[in-house]
This record gives C-alpha cells, sequence and structure tokens, in this order.
C-alpha cells in the first residue's frame, strides 16, 4: 500500500463515528445456542422479529447506517459508540467450492479465469478480500444492502490486479453485519453497486 | 444443511415472493443459520455497471430452514 494511500485510510478511519444497533432485552447472537435460543424467544414473544434480532449488536458507521425504525412497533434504538475493532471473515470453500466450481455459479469461475486466476490462488484471494474488506468497512466505504430477517447486508467493492495483464479490475463482495464489528463473506462475487 | 448445499424451496410464501423466490426454486445456501433463517442466493447474471465494476443480478433471500431441502442432484 502506497503512503499517501495509506493516510487516506487513517483519516477516514478517524472521521469515522461508530453507532450499535440495540434490540432490547435479547443478548446478541454470537453462537448457535444462543441463535437457537433468540428463535424461540421470536416464537413465544410475537413482538420479537428475527430481523430485529439478527442486528442487534451490529455496529455501522453513524452516516451510513439502517433507517430506524425497521418497522411499525420496532422498539430497537442504536447508541453511539465511538470506534470499533473489525473483523472480516471468510471460509475457504466460498473460493474452492464454490467460485472456482463448475456447478455452483453461473459464470462466476469463468470470469475469476480470464482474470487468471485458479483454484490454486484461492487462499491468496480470501486473505487479499478480507483485507481489503476489513479496510473498507472501518472506513465506513460499503454500501448497504438487502435488510431481511436474516440480517443485514453490506456489499464492499473490491479492487485487484487481473493475474494475466495486470489490469486493474473491481467487483463487489457481498457480506453480512454480525455483532461488534464483525463482516462475514456471504459471497466474494455478487450483487449490486448501489444501496438497496 | 450446511453451507453451500443447494436447496429448493418447498413452501409457498408471501414474503420470498417479495424477494424473488418462487416454490420449487433452487438456490445455494451462502449463510448458515442465523435464527432460524439461512441465507439462500439464486444467481443471477454478470454484468458491469456504468463505472466498471463486476456486479450480479442475484437474489439472496432470508429462508426459514423447514421451508427447504436439500436437493443431492440438481440434475
Amino acid at each position: 500500500m502506497e503512503l499517501s494511500q495509506a493516510n487516506v485510510y487513517v483519516k477516514k478511519m478517524f472521521s469515522c463515528e461508530w453507532v450499535k444497533w440495540i434490540h432490547p432485552g435479547s443478548a446478541p447472537a454470537e453462537t448457535s445456542a444462543a441463535k437457537r435460543g433468540n428463535v424461540d424467544n421470536a416464537l413465544l414473544n410475537s413482538r420479537h422479529c428475527a430481523s430485529c434480532l439478527n442486528m442487534n449488536g451490529c455496529c455501522f458507521e453513524k452516516g451510513n447506517c439502517p433507517e430506524n425504525p425497521l418497522h411499525e412497533h420496532c422498539h430497537c434504538h442504536y447508541e453511539d459508540i465511538g470506534t470499533i475493532t473489525v473483523r472480516a471473515t471468510s471460509v475457504i470453500e466460498k473460493y474452492t467450492k464454490y467460485i472456482f466450481e463448475n456447478e455452483k455459479n453461473k459464470g462466476k469461475k469463468a470470469l475469476f479465469e480470464a482474470w487468471g486466476f485458479s483454484s490454486l490462488d484461492s487462499d491468496f484471494l480470501k486473505k487479499e478480500i478480507e483485507r481489503q474488506a476489513q479496510i473498507a468497512f472501518q472506513c465506513g466505504d460499503y454500501i448497504l444492502g438487502k435488510r431481511n430477517e436474516y440480517g443485514q447486508r453490506i456489499s464492499i467493492v473490491i479492487h485487484l490486479k487481473r493475474k494475466d495483464t495486470g489490469e486493474e479490475i473491481a467487483f463487489v463482495t457481498g457480506w453480512m453485519s454480525y455483532p461488534d464489528g464483525r463482516i462475514e463473506l456471504n459471497t466474494p462475487y455478487g450483487g449490486k453497486n448501489e444501496r438497496a | 444443511m450446511k453451507e453451500l448445499d443447494w436447496v429448493r424451496l418447498i413452501k409457498d410464501r408471501a414474503r420470498y415472493r417479495e424477494q424473488g423466490m418462487n416454490l420449487g426454486d433452487i438456490g445455494i445456501v451462502m449463510g448458515g443459520e442465523r435464527n432460524g433463517y439461512v441465507l439462500v442466493v439464486i444467481e443471477g447474471e454478470i454484468y458491469q455497471d456504468e463505472n466498471g465494476v463486476y456486479c450480479t443480478t442475484e437474489k439472496d433471500v432470508a429462508v426459514r430452514v423447514e421451508d427447504l431441502e436439500v436437493v443431492t442432484d440438481k440434475k
């Protein structure tokens, strides 16, 4: 990374103000057991919907936050938290068994191969995409995508150099927000470069 | 049911139709269970937007686990 670019990132990071989405009366679902507990809670208590439960604890840049309330009678709110530490995570199988798998997608394998990448580059792609997404999210450079019962989707544009020509390419990656600044990769390539 | 499994929608709900998923549609699980839902992606077309950024028209839909069946042979 060039020094000038690093300076831009640092300025952006320090200018971001973060908020945490709060769903009162329930703990952020960090584990499967907690998630299952939230399901039972939602079933027993119709005041709680999965969308709100899955937003609980998620962090957003104040100027790029989902609108509150989410729905009629929604009792969620957000709190200022200052700064966060972002963690961008993904699993290698999203590359080895999805992007570079013939049957699983519609043209993505061919596209990555046209750029000069193969399944042997999966580890590089995983690490580089996580690295860029982590910086972008920490800088507030993300696009709010669709929000549904699963949670709030976030799109982040990744820039890579084609392995064959060195020309820069940019593509959209899809992430899901999780509590306390964690974002998890849904798809290494997919979605639109615009707010839903 | 686990991530990257092929799944078929076996229950028709208005909420799924609103998001572009209809009864019998097949997609891929791209997000593990979260509060009773999984994230299912239905593949779309690849295109470049006006800025040259590669995008897709795919749909991602939150589906209740019990409304899906795993497809073992997509063909």
